[in-house]
């Protein structure tokens, strides 16, 4: 494991707009696709509608690309 | 993962099972315990993916360490009185010891998590105690009975006893502190009214 990593775990954490259930119905199908990605979530619950991306591959700025493809706002929290 | 993170996830986890007696689970959220954790909300999603998810991974934590406490130097083939005086042993203990657990399990058994935590947690621990009460039913120690009855003479005045201890107060706000002598007073006529 890389000693020099923030987040061992393979975990990325966003902020974004996706804010209803159509928005990440909307989302969902470019998310599922990618195989770079084995689990994703989307708290829409919470203000800052965090999105939590488990990737082994994926580096912030890939997901945060991918998200704005489609429109939404995607910023990493740290 | 590294000791740091386990340290910081023990810390979080002991922040948001104060946090939730607190506030109750409706007045929770994942920023409040950012807050009160002094780190920040992408931290915090590191670990869980969202509240349901950070309270279900918390109470099966809980569950599994409690569950072992109370099973702990317990043989469900002892004598009756011999294994329910370690019940109250491990039971007291854990309760005044832990009581924002134990609060925190109050919580959970009135909430919409109930049955995540108790169909699947406890099994070991429901399997010992219902084969306990039927080895001392078959050894002719005491009356048969439904479970639910052994357990609210069994245990229930135990409960009682330490929530007041917990809250500090008896009957009519009465300042109140247990001690062991009241604790195994008890056991004596609990033993009394369940042995035949």
């Amino acid at each position: 494991m890389d000693g020099s990593s923030i987040n061992p775990a393979g975990v990325l954490v966003f902020k974004t707009n996706i804010s209803t259930q159509h928005d990440k119905d909307n989302i969902s199908p470019l998310l599922d696709a990618d195989n770079s990605i084995s689990d994703w979530h989307v708290d829409l619950d919470d203000c800052d509608k965090v999105l939590r991306v488990v990737t082994c591959r994926l580096c912030a700025m890939d997901v945060i690309e991918l998200v704005n493809r489609k429109g939404y706002l995607c910023i990493e929290l740290f | 993962m590294r000791s740091r993170d386990i340290e910081k996830q023990l810390l979080v986890k002991q922040k948001a099972i104060g946090l939730m007696v607190q506030v109750g689970f409706e007045g929770f959220s994942m920023n409040k315990l950012a807050k009160a954790c002094g780190i920040s909300v992408g931290t915090l999603y590191i670990y869980y993916k969202d509240k349901d998810d950070l309270i279900i991974q918390i109470a099966e934590e809980e569950a599994r360490r409690m569950s072992s406490m109370m099973l702990e130097n317990f043989d469900p083939e002892a004598g009756f009185a011999e294994g329910l005086k370690q019940q109250w042993k491990n039971r007291s203990k854990h309760m005044m010891e832990n009581q924002q657990t134990a609060h925190f399990f109050e919580q959970l058994r009135s909430s919409t998590y109930q049955s995540v935590i108790y169909e699947s947690f406890f099994e070991e621990f429901k399997v010992k105690m219902g084969r306990f009460m039927k080895n001392a039913i078959k050894r002719g120690e005491i009356h048969p009975m439904p479970l639910e009855v052994y357990w609210s003479v069994a245990f229930a005045p135990l409960y009682n006893l330490v929530r007041f201890h917990n809250e500090g107060r008896s009957i009519g706000g009465a300042s109140f502190v247990l001690t062991q002598d009241m604790i195994w007073q008890t056991f004596d006529l609990v033993l009394k009214a369940l042995k035949k």
